[in-house]
């Protein structure tokens, strides 16, 4: 590159303002300590949306215990079932709509209120062929 | 060009692993490698407020990311890295820095010249050079950078640019072609 060497000898226009180095490293300290508190702030917003997520997942890993354990309809395609058979099949979809419905944090959802919501919204209970 | 250091690197980091020792070896760090780093990043983005930016962003992330230094590379080569994408992505968020026409180039070293004189003042030979140089792509023009200027070995780019060596040959010679035949009119 021996046209390169001669035309410019490697000398760059660039000059820098005056003591800039000088604590370089403390002002980005101060720009790193004012980023502390709003990375913490995040931290606590991320882990509350991750609770009521878990909380969610909880609810319905619970009602599907509990429909599994309390035993299927021996007709599963019938309307007509026993109040206690009803409360074991209650379908992911009505759980989902008393969730969205009552907009709470579904850690404070009891088996009993979501069965007396459904009674009193005189949603019909799905029987489930699992 | 050899690293002129007080502190050897191997000193440095373990300085800075250790939590009780980090602010100490920050600070031992960005004087021993502030002002290459800062060379790097300004050759590329042009403006000292702009080079400033990239700058302390490059050493929040290596305060930030430092426990992933492991010593597997030399801390310069690790900071050199950082640096080079936080030019890539300041020069992406960029219009102004993409694409140059060898006109455009012109345009903005000019105006550069008349806003900035006190921080970028080229002669003609200066001006016509760093002029080609924008006219390259960003990675020719970062490799163009680091080998003609910064004059480090093909080894060296080629660990902290993640491309081989005869990727890096090959492409410092199309942008050394490429600017000779725009500078020697």
């Amino acid at each position: 590159m021996k046209k390169l060497d001669d035309l410019s000898n490697k000398k760059l226009p660039f000059s820098i303002p005056e003591g800039y180095f000088e604590n370089l490293a403390d002002r980005v300290m101060e720009r790193v300590d004012e980023h502390q508190p709003i990375r913490e702030q995040k931290r606590v917003r991320a882990s509350s949306c991750l609770a009521f997520a878990a909380g969610l997942a909880l609810l319905f890993g619970l009602s599907y215990v509990a429909t599994r354990l309390i035993g299927k309809p021996e007709n599963s395609s019938s309307a007509a079932v026993t109040t206690e058979s009803e409360y074991g099949n209650i379908s992911y979809y009505d759980l989902g709509v008393y969730a969205e419905s009552r907009l709470v944090d579904a850690a404070d959802m009891e088996q009993d209120d979501i069965v007396s919501y459904l009674q009193q919204e005189n949603i019909a209970f799905l029987a489930m062929a699992y | 060009m050899q690293q002129q250091t007080s502190i050897s690197d191997e000193a440095l980091a373990s300085l800075l692993l250790q939590p009780q020792s980090r602010r100490q070896g920050f600070t031992l760090m960005v004087d021993t490698y502030g002002k290459r780093l800062y060379g790097h990043i300004r050759k590329m983005v042009l403006t000292h407020e702009d080079a400033d930016d990239v700058l302390q962003n490059t050493l929040i992330k290596a305060w930030l990311h430092v426990e992933k230094f492991r010593g597997e590379a030399q801390l310069f080569t690790w900071l050199y890295r950082i640096a080079t994408n936080e030019c890539l992505t300041f020069m992406a968020n960029t219009k102004r820095l993409q694409n140059l026409s060898l006109g455009d180039a012109g345009e903005l070293l000019n105006s550069l010249a008349a806003k900035d004189s006190s921080y970028f003042n080229a002669d003609e030979a200066q001006l016509k050079l760093q002029q080609a140089i924008l006219t390259l792509p960003e990675k020719q023009r970062l490799v163009f950078n680091m080998r003609y200027f910064d004059e480090l070995p093909y080894e060296q780019i080629s660990g902290m640019l993640g491309t081989s060596v005869g990727a890096l040959k090959a492409s410092y010679h199309i942008a050394a072609e490429k600017i000779e035949r725009l500078i020697i009119v």
